[in-house]
């Protein structure tokens, strides 16, 4: 194909530049779309050099504003992905649908938070407390060095190695012949998985607990197992629904946000609701 | 070193350490590696390092996941070390002191991050419609500096030359409901995350796969790898499925044509 050297294509350097960037990922943490601005900032060396035209450097920029969340040591894996995407549109606009690049990531980043949450802070953070807190407790200088060592080593490995996996795993599936059928189907199999997690997390992550008792001595009762007892956790999924139908409703999420610390006040205030 | 000059030392060292978050989440912000460093600013590295050791251990289970946040272990692990080497009454007391403090910075923090970031976050999405990626990228970096880092640094100089007993005495000064109702809203932030994502992914021919995996944690409570490895395999399953009738139908579609059989 004669328009092959005319590709714009992401190299090994880029994806360093990804890399160390996205060291950054939680610099500027906010409530409303979380890691989107680091995540933009991991990004926004590649997509100069893709998009070198303002306009559609501007719909990337904006694209990559959108909401994210992930555990940070497996995060570079959506980069990744989503680098071989933005390559794939840069280079074939009028074949690729920009909006299956924030499926992906909105896909994605649930399962590998599950993963990277329970691998990365539950297992490796509490091996590398242990040790480093045994040197620690005699004085030794060793505890807090260890304890870096033994978390960031392979937290920096998985995220370098995660990066550049993610990176080959989109382009090699792009690069196929059927790229749009298959894209397609990796977008379908990627929200199965990821809306299994979100409904998870939604039951396990999201706490509302009722404060008092229905009834009077030993068979008093609390609400809050009342409650439970018509569907376990059906104040955490309504309180998600009816999040949901206010952003569908274009409430702006500062709104929501607020109104969330104000009604917890509230609730505390009145003895309905106990943390 | 009088008090003075170990508070500004201390605010050096605070606006230092998140930069924990620019480093990958390196955890340089843990207390084990935070009371290391209070304890070579205080003069004592040896004492610095046990108490760290010791807040540690008690702050164990304080991280961040999701949306939800803990109390502030930053301002707690330096604060408590500090008081512990400079009043000498040990690990007990440390603990006793961090934990109040790392509850009113919380507060503090999350005053900050509703109503300051947003500030960047506005300019960002200019620079974002301007096309402008340099300009987009210092404000990931202002945001930091202007909301995790200066602030904490100022709470911490200020708290240690004010005194342990002072802090306690602010943090008894917030009533009781506050705190309360603080905490029931942290419980039920991660539900806005969710609602986000569900608001990006959530289509009416996907949306079973919700209910499934709530239903799978609510009345099995299967962890949240445990219900990743049972919906990888759903999603395998399906897609394989979804091939097979494909190919079956593109067969019949292209009868005669097909010059495999």
């Amino acid at each position: 194909m004669s328009s092959e050297e005319a590709n714009k294509a992401i190299t090994r350097s880029d994806l360093k530049g990804i890399f160390w960037r996205s060291l950054t990922l939680e610099a500027s943490w906010n409530f409303e779309r979380q890691q989107n601005m680091a995540y933009s900032y991991s990004m926004n060396k590649v997509l100069n050099k893709l998009y070198p035209e303002k306009k559609q450097r501007s719909e990337a920029l904006k694209r990559h504003m959108a909401f994210f969340n992930c555990s940070p040591p497996l995060s570079t894996i959506v980069m990744g992905i989503t680098a071989a995407m933005e390559e794939e549109n840069a280079n074939h606009p009028d074949d690729f649908d920009p909006e299956s690049i924030n499926n992906v990531k909105a896909a994605l980043m649930g399962p590998l938070s599950g993963i990277g949450d329970s691998f990365f802070w539950g297992t490796l953070r509490i091996l590398a407390t242990g040790l480093g807190t045994s040197f620690a407790l005699k004085g030794s200088v060793l505890g807090p060095i260890l304890f870096l060592l033994v978390y960031n080593i392979p937290a920096l490995i998985v995220r370098w190695f995660g990066l550049v996996k993610g990176y080959d795993l989109g382009a090699s599936m792009l690069k196929n012949a059927q790229s749009t059928g298959l894209l397609k189907k990796f977008s379908y199999g990627a929200s199965i998985l990821g809306l299994m997690v979100i409904g998870g997390m939604s039951a396990s992550m999201v706490t509302i607990t009722v404060a008092g008792k229905l009834g009077q001595g030993n068979d008093a009762q609390t609400w809050n197992s009342m409650i439970n007892g018509i569907l376990p956790n059906l104040l955490p999924l309504a309180c998600v629904l009816f999040i949901y139908w206010l952003l569908k409703k274009k409430v702006s999420t500062i709104a929501i946000l607020t109104g969330i610390f104000v009604f917890g006040i509230l609730m505390a205030y009145l003895g309905i609701l106990k943390p | 070193m009088n008090i003075l000059t170990q508070a500004v030392l201390l605010a050096v060292v605070t606006a230092i350490i998140p930069v924990d978050w620019l480093t990958g989440t390196s955890n340089i912000s843990r207390p084990l590696v935070t009371g290391a460093l209070t304890g070579l600013v205080m003069g004592d590295l040896k004492t610095g390092i046990i108490m760290g050791a010791t807040i540690e251990l008690a702050f164990i289970g304080a991280i961040t996941i999701g949306a939800s946040r803990p109390p502030d272990v930053i301002a707690g692990g330096v604060l408590g070390t500090a008081f512990a080497i400079s009043t000498g009454k040990g690990a007990g007391f440390a603990i006793t002191l961090a934990f109040p403090v790392a509850a009113l910075y919380l507060i503090i923090d999350n005053l900050l991050t509703i109503l300051v970031l947003p500030i960047f976050l506005k300019k960002g999405d200019e620079y974002a419609e301007q096309g402008d990626s340099r300009h987009l990228n210092r404000m990931n970096i202002y945001g930091f500096i202007t909301v995790k880092s200066l602030p904490r640094a100022i709470f911490v100089g200020l708290a240690f030359y004010l005194g342990g007993p002072v802090m306690t005495n602010l943090l008894n000064l917030i009533p009781d409901f506050v705190q309360n109702g603080i905490n029931v809203a942290a419980g039920i932030m991660p539900a806005l995350g969710f609602a986000l994502l569900l608001q990006m992914i959530l289509k009416k021919n996907v949306a079973i796969y919700f209910v499934l995996g709530f239903a799978l944690y609510s009345y099995l409570k299967i962890p949240i790898l445990g219900i990743s490895i049972f919906a990888f395999c759903l999603m395998y399953i399906i897609l394989h499925l979804e091939t097979r009738i494909d190919h079956s139908q593109t067969k019949i579609n292209q009868g005669g044509n097909d010059n495999e059989f």
